[in-house]
């Protein structure tokens, strides 16, 4: 297991589960009394040499298996669905730590294999793509060696070694008498499907001379980082051909093959599952309202809340010139009827979605401001604004709030004509819980106007006026007056655009980054300094993410054998 | 390669080395030659292990019975359970000695792994997964993992961050063990064919894994191992396909639960689930297709909007003032599931027992009160008797001492030769006598 950062207090995440928490646990902010410093990486004179992190072996999530098997042999079914459910650390699901193999997902690996294997070799159309040869006469032993040749080396994102080859050739000799000609390739696709090669993205990498105690990854490996980190998805053979005609062995290559693979439109897909687990989209689909409190609540306004969030990235993504940083202050966004309506703003013509321009709506604009945000985390009423500042430390600012201690006090119960607000301040008044809760709650205060499905009100039910003074300690000027000021706030601050380069890292790399200068602080902050002279260019950053030692190098976990 | 000795090579590297003496017992003898009957353990019948475990915990003041020993008055969080008070065993104030860092989590990693949590997960297996090496070998299923409250995350863990995710879907559950895969006792027809296809690929799964294997760091070794040992389960399974099921005379194909079970009006079905599960563990259990289970009733932190309570469960434990009757009413509720759960297990007859008395049932949760997190006076019932291994039908107030030392206990009482439980603080080298028949 890798070890915790030096001086990191350990922690569980919010669902106090190993499995979920334990892949990326970093360093807390000690005793919540400020935000994270790096002294000893301030005082380094020369912070610039990046210290790659360690090679793990890190299995498929399920969104990727999925995938996976799409762009390999056509399925269209989700399968992973009967899969058990990926742990979420820091909102992402590909915690490598995290990523194991229990028995049951290899039953259900084996009936997704299986399942998949007869419903390829049923279809003349897919085995006329996949296969594409005749499994009849002579011409079968030759057919079935080009089969496994072409779809194990796809399937396994590099070249097989013989013995590899041999061993699917020999499954298939197993149905050499089957009346069904089709039979042999369904088990050779469920012998690839199963193996763990295909399961796993194995890292190898090669000493590197010139830089002792690192291994330089393969081409292959590369290969599978840049696909799955840009597509979401299995390379394909061009991007394998690219590999071993040697493109990937140096910088240039890589960030010349990544802009090759940004225009291409699996990456709109491959970038929208890292934005929609950073933003924690995905939450909005468990989101239930009580019908009679929200009469306008809906599955289907739910999923509009994702989808105005997800466009608004999407547009700052792959606009040309677009500043990421309008996430927090743009003054347009995305609606459909439904938003439109719950804003108190007029429908798009046709009903359907249409950029809308917000300068005549101040109380709207920003990330802070759309309903997706505003919904996600009001887990209740009375919580609403401590989740809402802790989004804020933790998805925008890249604080990690500890879970309350075992043993100290919790949220007391309300009394009767008390606020929401009076209650919070009656628990902080306690300092065990001040610590921690001041740097969410009054920042969540300043949202204080949006309910809890985004709708805005000035006034209470009982019309009194609702305020959204807030305060974001540990910055200055602490206080603010609302979202719009906010988000000016946390825009102009290193922090923020720093965060944003974190989160990437985190989904890149599937784990936590560790922000010493011995660890990945100088990647960190060169990523962030090519984010910051792109004018912050998201697709820019990337590039140069994917060209760095971090991306490049990485130090072998555990002995090798 | 012989699975049990993988399993043991790979029980030792998991536990990293550490001082564990766990005699294998010969898995042989649990099935006569006939593969008809079973000897050896003291009882004619296997003896299983389960855990049943719900989230929160309870609230002591209602949970502990005031007085101790076989005459001892059930307290009102218990009540539900009177009709089992024979059946089982009252186990109150021994404490999990290792650290309380983590809300919810810091019991769970004492009590089941016997050690702190490092790196925010177990160190070493937890004991159903200790138990399941010693005795899951020769069953469909090593052990089986299940729960009410869907989720996929649970306490079962293999190894480090190793986590055997529960099957919450009745209809899954029953598909599992009863669609395709499972013969009837007696059935002697002549196993699918499809098998022999089946195992082929297996085997070149593993052929292909010897490659990769060769070319990993040992870290990465390790979680190679895990994938495995799921993919040689696999081909156990096909193994005991091909023996002739044992003629098990309460074993039947129970029918098949209803797709799927809808909140109402917010509130999950947990009642209506848990005893579909119910249902299907113990026939699992009659029909010999595993020894082990871990029932996740419901999850730790687990905000569950229960039948009549006013709000989540998690959020009503530190939320409501007073003496807390919405959480009061929850255990209860939940307990009486529990007692549905242990009576269906009472209600399969085997020999002149019945399934209960040959299993040890450990039924826990996550803290002691729920408000304040504690772990002492850690709630725990064991029920059955192990085969005639455990003493039942009283409460044992164990004052202050270490939770490990009834793990220890039952690790005994199902057979494992183990002399010592747990690591650091945790650490117990004696079993808790008062428990002794």
């Amino acid at each position: 297991m890798r070890a915790a950062p030096p001086n990191a207090p350990r922690r569980l995440g919010f669902q106090a589960f190993p499995r979920a928490a334990g892949a990326m646990a970093i360093g807390v902010l000690a005793a919540c009394t400020g935000v994270i410093h790096d002294p000893e990486g301030a005082a380094r004179p020369d912070a610039s040499v990046a210290i790659p992190g360690p090679l793990l072996l890190r299995r498929l999530t399920n969104a990727e298996y999925d995938r996976t098997v799409r762009d390999l042999l056509g399925q269209t079914t989700r399968v992973s669905a009967d899969f058990p459910a990926d742990a979420k650390v820091f909102g992402f699901d590909d915690g490598a730590v995290s990523l194991t193999i229990s028995p049951l997902h290899a039953e259900r690996y084996r009936d997704a294999a299986e399942r998949i294997g007869a419903e390829v070799t049923a279809s003349p159309a897919r085995m006329a793509s996949v296969v594409g040869c005749d499994l009849t006469g002579t011409g079968r032993a030759p057919c079935l060696a080009r089969f496994v040749g072409s779809f194990a080396r796809r399937a396994y994102r590099r070249p097989l070694v013989d013995a590899e080859v041999q061993g699917l050739l020999h499954v298939a000799d197993v149905a050499a008498d089957d009346p069904d000609r089709n039979a042999a390739v369904a088990l050779i696709i469920e012998a690839v499907l199963q193996s763990p090669s295909f399961l796993f993205r194995a890292e190898f990498g090669a000493p590197d001379p010139s830089r002792p105690g690192l291994y330089r990854l393969g081409r292959f490996d590369l290969a599978s980082r840049l696909s799955y980190l840009l597509w979401g998805t299995t390379p394909d053979d061009a991007l394998l051909d690219t590999a071993q005609a040697g493109t990937l062995d140096t910088a240039e290559g890589l960030a010349q093959t990544a802009r090759t693979m940004l225009a291409d439109a699996r990456a709109h897909e491959g970038l929208a599952a890292f934005y929609g687990q950073w933003l924690r989209l995905y939450t909005l689909a468990t989101v239930h309202r009580d019908a009679t409190q929200y009469p306008s609540w809906s599955p289907e306004l739910s999923a509009s809340m994702s989808e105005e969030t997800s466009r608004t990235v999407d547009d700052l993504v792959w606009r040309d010139g677009a500043n990421f940083l309008d996430l927090l202050t743009g003054h347009a966004t995305f609606l459909d009827g439904r938003l439109a309506t719950l804003y108190g703003l007029p429908p798009p013509a046709d009903g359907t979605w249409a950029r809308t321009d917000l300068s005549d709506h101040p109380e709207r604009g920003g990330l802070l401001t759309q309903a997706s945000y505003l919904t996600l985390t009001a887990h209740s009423e009375g919580s609403m604004l401590i989740h809402r500042g802790k989004y804020v430390r933790e998805v925008l600012l890249c604080e990690t709030l500890p879970t309350p201690p075992a043993n100290v006090p919790t949220i007391p119960a309300p009394v009767p004509g008390e606020t929401d607000v009076e209650r919070l301040e009656r628990h902080r008044s306690d300092p065990s819980c001040n610590g921690c809760h001041r740097l969410m709650d009054p920042v969540g205060m300043g949202m204080h106007r949006y309910d809890s499905i985004g709708a805005f009100h000035l006034v209470d039910a009982q019309q009194r006026a609702i305020s959204q003074a807030g305060t974001l300690y540990g910055y200055t000027p602490p206080d603010f007056d609302g979202p719009t000021e906010l988000s000016r706030r946390l825009r102009d601050l290193p922090e923020v655009s720093q965060c944003v380069v974190r989160q990437v890292f985190r989904y890149a790399f599937g784990r936590a980054e560790v922000m010493t200068a011995a660890g990945d602080l100088p990647q960190i902050e060169r990523t962030t300094e090519r984010f910051r002279s792109s004018q912050y260019s998201f697709r820019e950053m990337l590039v140069s993410l994917v060209a760095s030692d971090a991306f490049r190098y990485g130090r072998p976990a555990g002995g090798g054998s | 390669m012989s699975p049990r000795i993988h399993r043991r090579t790979l029980l030792k590297g998991l536990l990293g080395g550490a001082a564990v003496s766990i005699a294998l017992p010969p898995l042989e003898c649990f099935v006569n030659a006939n593969g008809t009957a079973y000897a050896g353990g003291g009882s004619a019948f296997p003896k299983r292990f389960g855990v049943f475990y719900w989230g929160n915990g309870v609230l002591p003041v209602r949970w502990d019975p005031a007085d101790e020993g076989p005459n001892y008055t059930l307290s009102p969080q218990l009540m539900p359970l009177a009709d089992l008070k024979a059946d089982m065993t009252v186990v109150s104030q021994t404490r999990v000695f290792t650290t309380n860092s983590s809300p919810h989590g810091s019991g769970p990693s004492g009590l089941f792994s016997g050690d702190a949590l490092v790196n925010d997960s177990f160190s070493r297996p937890s004991i159903d997964q200790v138990i399941a090496q010693e005795i899951g070998g020769s069953t469909r299923f090593r052990s089986l993992e299940l729960g009410v409250q869907r989720s996929d995350n649970s306490w079962s863990l293999a190894g480090p961050h190793q986590v055997n995710p529960p099957e919450t879907s009745p209809s899954a559950l029953f598909n599992r063990l009863f669609g395709d895969g499972f013969r009837m006792p007696g059935d002697m027809s002549a196993p699918d064919p499809r098998m022999r296809l089946r195992r082929s690929v297996l085997d070149a799964v593993l052929g292909q894994a010897t490659t990769l294997r060769g070319r990993l760091g040992s870290n990465d070794q390790a979680r190679l191992d895990q994938h495995l040992e799921g993919i040689r389960t696999l081909e156990q399974q096909i193994a005991n396909l091909e023996l002739n099921p044992p003629n098990l005379a309460a074993c039947h194909r129970p029918t098949m639960p209803a797709a799927d079970y809808p909140d109402v009006e917010g509130r999950p079905q947990m009642s209506q689930i848990s005893h579909v599960m119910s249902d299907l563990v113990a026939m699992a259990l009659a029909c010999d297709l595993t020894r082990v289970f871990f029932n996740m009733y419901s999850q730790p932190v687990n905000n569950t909007l229960f039948p009549g309570a006013t709000s989540g469960h998690h959020q009503l434990t530190h939320d409501e003032p007073g003496d807390q009757p919405g959480v009061d009413a929850i255990v209860r509720y939940i307990m009486a599931d529990l007692a549905y759960f242990l009576t269906a297990l009472r209600s399969v007859p085997e020999g002149d027992g019945n399934l209960l008395r040959h299993s040890i049932v450990l039924c826990t949760t996550d803290c002691s009160y729920g408000r304040s997190h504690s772990i002492d006076d850690y709630p725990m019932i064991l029920a059955g008797s192990g085969g005639g291994t455990l003493r039942t039908g009283t409460h044992i107030a164990a004052r202050g001492e270490n939770s490990s030392k009834v793990m220890l206990t039952v690790l005994q009482a199902m057979g494992l030769h183990a002399t010592e439980y747990g690591v650091g603080a945790g650490h117990a080298t004696d079993a808790l006598s008062a428990l002794a028949p």
